[in-house]
């Protein structure tokens, strides 16, 4: 049953900010109520992490699990994450590429039809998951107590013995023709492709999305070709929650991980994505009411050590909800956007960037941007207050316990710490790392990531509007038209 | 069938400490008592991790109200953030930050207004002052330019969203009189002219004490929280007492139709029908009857996807609300197919549950997910402590609980009788969206070149009937 209708659900629902979002007991006598909060009394935020020691157990084959049981319900949760590269190293693996995950997860295995497969999982109530990530691949499991052990062996044979159905694949086929031929109906999503565009380009195949012909000519034999030694057990790394006995599941785990067959070689690491400097305004003439802005410059690679100042610089710039600059301005003040946020990247594998993202009435679209840059511009030249500075440093370290507020949440915040190679105290000495960034970091840092002359400014939306107010608010700044068919045959303009 | 047991013969021992496949005790353990004022408290203590899901919802939403202030409801949540007497425009915000606040936003619905945020344990005190500050004394500030972010807002989730037209039209074409039509973000015309004396009154009506929910669930001590709410909320006076929506939607007279022509979204079909409100009974059938219908092996999936292969996608939905609801299936056309195909389709799958009673393997798989589904929705405590307040809001918060009991109950025969009930064509309403090709417009709106060559073809074919018969005489 939906609880909150689902069809209609889509005509009526609002939130107020998106985020980048009896037995009447007696009234006793109580301490009067403060005439402002500011004079309620706390005791010093004090949060132990939950202990990495306490929960890892090592596992055949290199293999470590961390366990967080818990009785309250009769569930038991598995993600298992390998560290294998998901990107096409070649043009011809694309359409193969895009059909992947989907086939391995729904075309059945070496000795079950895909039929079989879902029959098997859906009568018992057990939900499989099967991702290839950009840097790594996932696999997944939330099944009853009952229903857990008996779906091990399928999960194995899913991601080492797929078949890829031939019937299946056509039905997949299909939806993905139609996909692509929907993909740019929202301006959000042209937006995306356009920024990825802007900034990597087009010259590695893994930027490359999937395009009808790349779709049409995948082959079977090409898509099981890419799924060979994808999922290795070799330091594969799980997470486990929910209602079970720790020495039981250490066993249980430990027969699963050895049935699996030896893999025949790693996949080559492939070379980081390409990213680069593009300043100035990207502009792609798009039918809709609204300009979709993202504003974008390299970023760091995890771990460096203007992370952290970086990431207090872009809370206090936009990604501290209505306290942040870029919305008490462009949202609460001028009304231009219902969502405007700044952001900086977090990734271990590659570069990330850093930037901020609106959307606002296509007329608006210069007026939006220059204050953006404004903002910009004005952290870097006078940084933070002392004020500022204090409530994101200490608000983003009081909200560390929201990390561990499930079972599974639990489990999996620390995983994450082996698979990006964090200390296993790295919830600890982050509060630690926040409380040493001073204004002056900040200040540094925000001319150097939040810098309105390296930054590429996408916008999608129509021309003939956003022009004129682009000419008006941003005079000077090189305009170069993109278009659908940039995107669709992977040029430049 | 064989790979079932194929699954049950792989099955070690269980690696549970229990075999009682059920959820412990604490976790279903909610204390609920009302204030002198009328206001509901729910408290759900749970050790999971030493932070607090804090909940405060208001019985308001579009259902209260009507042609001329449409999004008046959404625009005071919005407003709310301007704060009060004591605390400055977007402070509240400002403060829950900065002591550790999490998932804080806010939501407009048809029925219900919320706002929530998730604190550490030991600053709960803070959603208590702040809430009944808000209650108390709001101050709606920066009224026009937060009136220009809604109509960016609805800019973004409706006017620029391929289906966000269809969609809102679709539940205006359902709907003839219930509220549940009024869009929640409001009408363009009417979000245009709402004026700060509207919100000022919604507020003044509706958010009282007597008319809000509160729900508490993590790490706290009840009898700490019981003093909270009674040292900040039990001095505020109730109210005035608020009618239940007397409104009941008019029976449907006959099917209804709407079809949008548009490029720029998959082509789909939707099938519409009027259902009870919720704790209605028929309405745990209706749940079986979506369980039967979806996944892959499901018989929508099955028939129009992998079967006739018309479909890239189909799904039904049982979609309660609290006086009235809707089951709804849907399916995305596959290229090249017919919609009236699909559409049809749709209706043989409606005809299988209304004729032909589903067997108990097929029941025994739904109810099992059904359970199963419940039981995670409880995971996550954000999400639990929305579910208690939605529940109580529409009457009974223990349904969150007593669910998985009433859907065992159910037998092949009420699933079948309420598919004859509430699947009837003259209490469906239709919805497709088709190419603008296929829009009666683009007939008769053809250039005069084209309209010509359509008067030849046209002329063609009456010489090939007239031929046919010919012969055929």
């Amino acid at each position: 049953m939906n609880r909150i209708p689902t069809v209609l659900a889509r005509a009526a629902l609002c939130c107020a900010f998106l985020l980048a979002a009896s037995c009447a007991p007696k009234r006793a006598a109580a301490p009067a109520v403060p005439d402002h909060p500011s004079k309620l009394s706390w005791p010093a935020f004090s949060f132990e992490p939950p202990a990495d020691a306490e929960h890892r157990v090592q596992l055949p084959r290199g293999a470590v699990a961390w366990f967080v049981e818990s009785d309250e319900l009769p569930l038991i949760t598995l993600k298992a994450w390998f560290r294998e590269e998901g990107r096409p190293s070649d043009t011809s693996e694309i359409g193969a590429h895009a059909l992947l995950a989907g086939q391995m997860r729904r075309g059945g295995t070496a000795d079950l039809t895909p039929a079989a497969v879902d029959d098997s999982l859906e009568n018992n109530a057990v939900s499989a998951g099967l991702s290839v990530g950009a840097n790594h691949a996932t696999l997944s499991l939330d099944a009853l107590d009952s229903k857990f052990a008996g779906a091990l062996p399928l999960l194995r044979d899913l991601a080492v013995s797929p078949r890829i159905d031939p019937e299946r694949l056509e039905l997949a086929r299909a939806s993905a023709l139609q996909g692509i031929a929907h993909r740019y109906d929202k301006p959000a999503a042209v937006s995306r492709d356009l920024a990825s565009a802007v900034m990597r380009g087009f010259g590695h195949p893994g930027l490359w999305r999937a395009e009808s012909a790349d779709v049409a000519s995948a082959t079977r034999e090409g898509i099981l070709a890419l799924s060979k030694n994808r999922f290795s057990p070799d330091g594969m790394l799980l997470a486990v929650s929910g209602r079970f006995d720790r020495a039981e599941m250490k066993r249980l785990l430990s027969e699963w991980i050895e049935s699996w067959p030896e893999p025949g070689g790693r996949r080559a690491e492939l070379p980081e994505l390409p990213l680069r400097e593009n300043p100035g305004i990207h502009l792609l003439d798009y039918d809709s009411e609204q300009a979709h802005v993202r504003i974008a410059q390299p970023f760091v690679k995890r771990p460096h050590p203007d992370y952290y100042a970086t990431s207090v610089a872009s809370y206090i710039l936009g990604e501290g909800g209505f306290t942040s600059r870029l919305v008490s301005s462009v949202r609460s003040r001028e009304g231009l956007a219902y969502s405007v946020y700044s952001y900086a990247g977090s990734s271990y594998f590659e570069r990330a960037t850093s930037g901020a993202a609106l959307q606002t009435k296509a007329a608006s679209a210069g007026k939006a941007v220059a204050l953006v840059f404004a903002e910009m511009k004005r952290l870097a030249a006078e940084g933070p207050s002392e004020d500022e500075l204090r409530r994101a440093v200490e608000g983003t370290i009081a909200s560390l316990p929201s990390l561990f507020d499930s079972p599974e949440n639990t489990a999996e915040a620390l995983l994450v710490n082996e698979l990006y190679g964090r200390s296993p105290d790295h919830y600890g000495l982050y509060a630690q790392e926040l409380r040493k960034v001073t204004a002056e970091d900040v200040k540094r840092v925000a001319a150097l990531y939040f810098a309105p002359e390296k930054m590429a400014v996408t916008i999608v939306g129509p021309a003939k509007e956003v022009l004129p107010s682009l000419r008006a608010e941003l005079p000077g700044l090189p305009v170069k038209n993109w278009t659908l068919e940039n995107l669709r045959r992977r040029t430049e303009p | 069938m064989v790979l079932c047991a194929a699954l049950r013969a792989q099955a070690p021992d269980s690696v549970s400490h229990t075999q009682k496949e059920e959820p412990a005790k604490s976790l279903l353990a909610v204390e609920r008592y009302e204030l002198e004022n009328g206001m509901r408290v729910l408290l759900l203590p749970l050790k999971r991790a030493p932070i607090v899901s804090c909940r405060l919802f208001y019985q308001t939403g579009s259902v209260h109200e009507h042609a001329g202030n449409t999004g008046i409801a959404h625009l005071l949540e919005h407003e709310m953030f301007k704060g009060t007497e004591k605390i400055a425009s977007n402070e509240l915000w400002e403060l829950y930050e900065s002591h550790g606040g999490t998932g804080l936003n806010a939501f407009t619905s048809s029925l219900m207004t919320a706002y929530f945020v998730t604190l550490p344990a030991d600053r709960l005190e803070l959603f208590f002052w702040l809430e009944s500050d808000r209650m108390r004394n709001a101050v709606l500030r920066e009224f026009d330019s937060e009136l220009a972010v809604v109509r960016e807002e609805r800019r973004m989730r409706y006017d620029d969203s391929p289906t966000g037209r269809y969609f809102e039209t679709l539940n205006a074409t359902f709907w003839e009189g219930h509220p549940y039509r009024n869009p929640t973000i409001g009408w363009p015309s009417d979000i245009a002219q709402l004026k700060k004396e509207q919100a000022e009154e919604h507020f003044r009506r509706f958010y009282k004490p007597s008319n809000a929910i509160l729900v508490l669930v993590g790490d706290f001590d009840p009898a700490r929280a019981r003093e909270l709410a009674a040292r900040y909320f039990a001095p505020i006076p109730p109210g005035e007492k608020l009618p239940d929506l007397s409104f009941r939607e008019p029976v449907q007279v006959g099917p209804k139709r709407f079809a949008q022509y548009k490029d720029d979204a998959t082509p789909r079909v939707d099938l519409l029908f009027h259902t009870p409100g919720l704790g209605h009974p028929d309405l745990y059938a209706l749940d079986v009857a979506e369980g039967v219908l979806n996944g892959r092996t499901g018989r929508l999936y099955r028939d129009l996807v992998e079967g006739k292969r018309i479909a890239t996608s189909a799904s039904a939905g049982n979609a309660v609300q609290k006086w009235e609801s809707s089951f709804e299936l849907s399916a995305s056309i596959r290229p090249g197919a017919d919609a009236k195909a699909v559409e049809e389709a749709l209706w043989d799958e409606i005809r299988r549950l209304q004729f032909e009673e589903i067997d108990p393997r097929e029941l025994e798989k739904v109810k099992t997910q059904l359970i199963a589904t419940n039981w995670r929705r409880l995971r996550d405590m954000e999400h639990l402590a929305t579910q208690l307040a939605f529940f109580e809001m529409n009457g009974d918060w223990t349904l969150v609980t007593r669910f998985a009991e009433e859907v065992a109950k159910v037998t092949p025969a009420e699933v079948r009788e309420a598919a004859l009930r509430y699947l009837k064509v003259s209490n469906s309403t239709t919805g497709t969206i088709l190419p603008a090709s296929e829009s009666p417009d683009a007939v008769w709106t053809v250039a005069p070149g084209a309209e010509k060559k359509a008067g030849e073809e046209a002329a063609r074919e009456t010489e090939t009937a007239e031929k046919r018969e010919a012969a055929h005489e």
